[in-house]
């Protein structure tokens, strides 16, 4: 009866009369849709990018702390040290049944206010975030040696490295450090892609390379300030505390806890694992085989171990036995189940962007509702001459309809390539200075569904006027009132 | 259908009432009026006397409260809402006093938009539709100018056409000539009748002023007709 083709032909036509309400119309529609996916947009990605922080790793292992605390400082970097796990309660976890692998990872010394984080190269094929995302190399390779040292994207970025380039560590994690560990300059032997976690605002260094600089340093100063930094390997800020504490964790462990397990214990390695504690406590060069000479005497002790598990079943048995751990207080934390509680802590952050993404929700619907009654008022006139030359209801329906749905999925699609491009830009910036990186999906099921409700506003919105207007022009009046 | 034998009358209204929903006061009581096939009535009426009531009564754009009305032999109760659009389409031609037609579309769109609702469509319509508005005097320069940028004078003619473009047999006119000037008003109602001359349509012209209602041969005052008390 009535083809598709004058349906189209007549919105288009209508569309173009009104072309600069129509363009407000799109633009304002597009800026709403864009604000309020943007918003909730990056609510999502906060919160996922809070959670794939850190994945593939079943447990972190460190000296007894709170749960959060351990998570902050092994995984964000965040805060000081109290404690450390001794090479031999490392060995300890690394032998027991479920254990995959593990990574130590030792904190303490930073390089122009970013951490440095002493591990070993298996760091860089166990470290996972997001979906199981291994860590990418945007240049060069994992260090090899002492010497070497693997920057975070954005660390050499803000500090324009480039690969062979020279660097100083500094002891402690201050922005300016009195301590520089001079003697040891490190080459930049590979730089990671941008993850938009804390990994890319750190320095990865050699296990050994921790040890064998502070070794260095302890034999090489003898001044009384300079001995006790640079024995205070892992502590920050409070060396003789930490001075003593050592001095205490030695005699206790070395000597008292060894024998014991010694005794106990069946493993065959374990004499290689009493060897090298002997060897360490009579001032050996410890696991850092190119042997500096040093009598440090935390050589080998890490700040937090990762552990991978052969099945993720024994991942609470695994964790009961490190808190029961008789020889070191140890706390043993599920990254997801601690990175949970954190975001708990600053989900307060998440409950203001929800809010903001409420209001713009809000506001932008009754902006849209607004501007298509207006024009729907406008419009009465036309639809009392489509009805006095016999258009169906259908029709006029179908040509409102047509109108509003071209008008809100103009402006939705410019919102959405708008948001993309936005990301694709902003991306450099974010994980630069927030670590924070978004991803393209935007069409996350809260956003449908807030696209789906302004569609179905719209349909509201243009249908019931539509219909009003239908039934109330009834009379041959060209718009006039009823007489 | 009262006379079966002939053909049934463009307008047959009988115990004719309508009052506002939700109002128990009835705007209009018309016992019997009739209009035969091929009659122009002028009806007079001032406003607020619920011409467009009637007139929207007529066209089936709504329908009575009480009693029938029977437009070219059926029963405008008797269809149903797009029943009635159709109907409209193909046998009624609307003239109101102004803004008749979609601003947006040239005069030929308006006028083919229409067609379509009607029966015809295509290149005859086309062709029509052409003929119809040289007739009234739009040359084609016109034909493809948005009816938003064409004189009020101009509208009134395509709007002419526009309600003839059916072959309808009844034209229903209401102040077509209110919002223009005097000589612009003779002219157009010449053109009204001349172009009626050769037609088989019967038409209903509603205006308030008595100086146009010399010029047909059947002058209802709508106040004569229309039994409700209390209105003049």
């Amino acid at each position: 009866m009535l083809n598709l083709s004058s349906l189209l032909g007549v919105a288009w036509r209508s569309l173009l009369y009104r072309f600069s309400g129509v363009v407000l119309t799109v633009v304002s529609v597009a800026i709403s849709v864009f604000v309020l996916l943007g918003v909730e947009h990056v609510r999502q990605e906060a919160r996922n990018g809070f959670a794939s922080t850190v994945s593939g790793v079943d447990l972190i292992v460190g000296a007894r702390t709170g749960e959060v605390n351990l998570l902050l400082l092994s995984v964000f970097r965040i805060g000081t040290p109290t404690a450390n796990v001794s090479w031999s309660s490392l060995e300890q976890i690394e032998a027991q049944k479920n254990v995959d692998w593990t990574v130590p990872i030792s904190l303490g010394d930073s390089h122009r206010g970013f951490r440095v984080v002493g591990t070993t190269q298996e760091f860089f094929t166990r470290y996972k975030y997001a979906n199981r995302q291994a860590l990418a190399f945007r240049e060069g390779a994992q260090f090899s040696g002492p010497t070497d040292v693997v920057l975070g994207s954005r660390v050499a970025a803000e500090l324009s490295y480039g690969l062979g380039e020279s660097i100083v560590l500094s002891h402690g994690v201050a922005d300016v450090s009195f301590t520089h560990h001079d003697q040891l300059p490190l080459t930049v032997k590979g730089i990671l892609a941008p993850s938009g976690t804390p990994i890319d605002s750190a320095l990865f260094v050699d296990l050994s390379a921790i040890d064998a600089l502070h070794a260095d340093e302890s034999d090489n100063n003898t001044g009384h300030t300079k001995t006790d930094e640079g024995t205070d390997t892992r502590g920050e800020g409070e060396p003789h505390e930490e001075h003593g504490a050592h001095d205490e964790h030695g005699a206790h462990d070395e000597h008292g806890a060894h024998d014991e397990h010694g005794a106990h214990d069946e493993h065959e390695a374990h004499n290689e694992h009493v060897a090298r504690d002997e060897h360490e406590e009579n001032g050996g060069a410890g696991h850092a085989e190119e042997g500096h000479a040093h009598d440090h005497p935390l050589i080998g002790a890490v700040t937090a171990v990762l552990v991978g598990l052969d099945s993720p079943i024994a991942t609470l048995q695994v964790k009961r036995w490190a808190d029961n751990y008789p020889d070191e207080a140890l706390l043993a934390i599920l990254p997801g189940v601690a990175l949970t509680q954190l975001w708990e802590l600053v989900g307060n952050v998440e409950a203001v962007l929800l809010g903001i993404s409420i209001l713009v929700f809000a506001s932008s619907l009754l902006g849209l509702n607004a501007m298509l009654l207006a024009s729907m008022r406008e419009r009465r006139g036309e639809i009392e001459v489509l009805r006095s030359i016999g258009a169906p209801s259908f029709f006029i329906l179908a040509l409102l309809l047509l109108e509003s749905l071209l008008i809100v999925t103009t402006g939705v699609v410019l919102a959405v390539l708008g948001l993309l491009l936005c990301i694709g830009v902003a991306n450099d910036v974010l994980v630069q200075s927030f670590g924070l990186m978004l991803s393209f999906q935007i069409f996350s099921s809260s956003n449908l569904f807030f696209l789906a409700l302004i569609y179905l506003t719209t349909l509201i919105v243009t249908v019931l006027p539509a219909l009003q207007a239908y039934h109330v022009s009834k009379s041959v009046g060209g718009g006039s009132p009823d007489s | 259908m009262t006379k079966s034998n002939t053909v049934p009358d463009a307008i047959q209204l009988k115990n004719l009432g309508y009052s506002f929903k939700g109002s128990a006061l009835p705007i209009l009581n018309i016992p019997t009026w009739q209009v035969a096939r091929n009659e122009r009535v002028f009806l007079q009426g001032e406003s607020g006397s619920g011409k467009s009531t009637l007139l929207g009564l007529l066209a089936g754009l709504q329908l009575p409260t009480l009693g029938d009305v029977d437009i070219l032999g059926t029963r405008m109760s008797s269809l149903g809402a797009s029943k009635r659009d159709r109907f409209r389409a193909k046998h009624l031609g609307v003239v109101f006093q102004q803004f008749n037609l979609i601003p947006y579309l040239s005069a030929l769109e308006n006028v083919l938009l229409a067609a379509q609702f009607g029966t015809s469509g295509g290149a005859v319509a086309r062709q029509r539709a052409i003929e119809l508005l040289e007739r009234v005097n739009l040359p084609s320069s016109l034909h493809g100018r948005k009816a938003a940028a064409l004189s009020i004078g101009q509208q009134q003619r395509v709007a002419i056409v526009r309600a003839l473009i059916n072959e309808p047999s009844l034209l229903l006119v209401d102040e077509p000539t209110s919002a223009l000037d005097h000589n612009n008003r003779d002219a157009f109602l010449a053109l009204l009748f001349d172009i009626l001359a050769d037609r088989d349509c019967a038409m209903v012209f509603v205006s308030h002023d008595p100086t146009i209602g010399q010029m047909f041969d059947n002058h209802v005052r709508l106040a004569e007709l229309n039994q409700v008390a209390g209105r003049d």
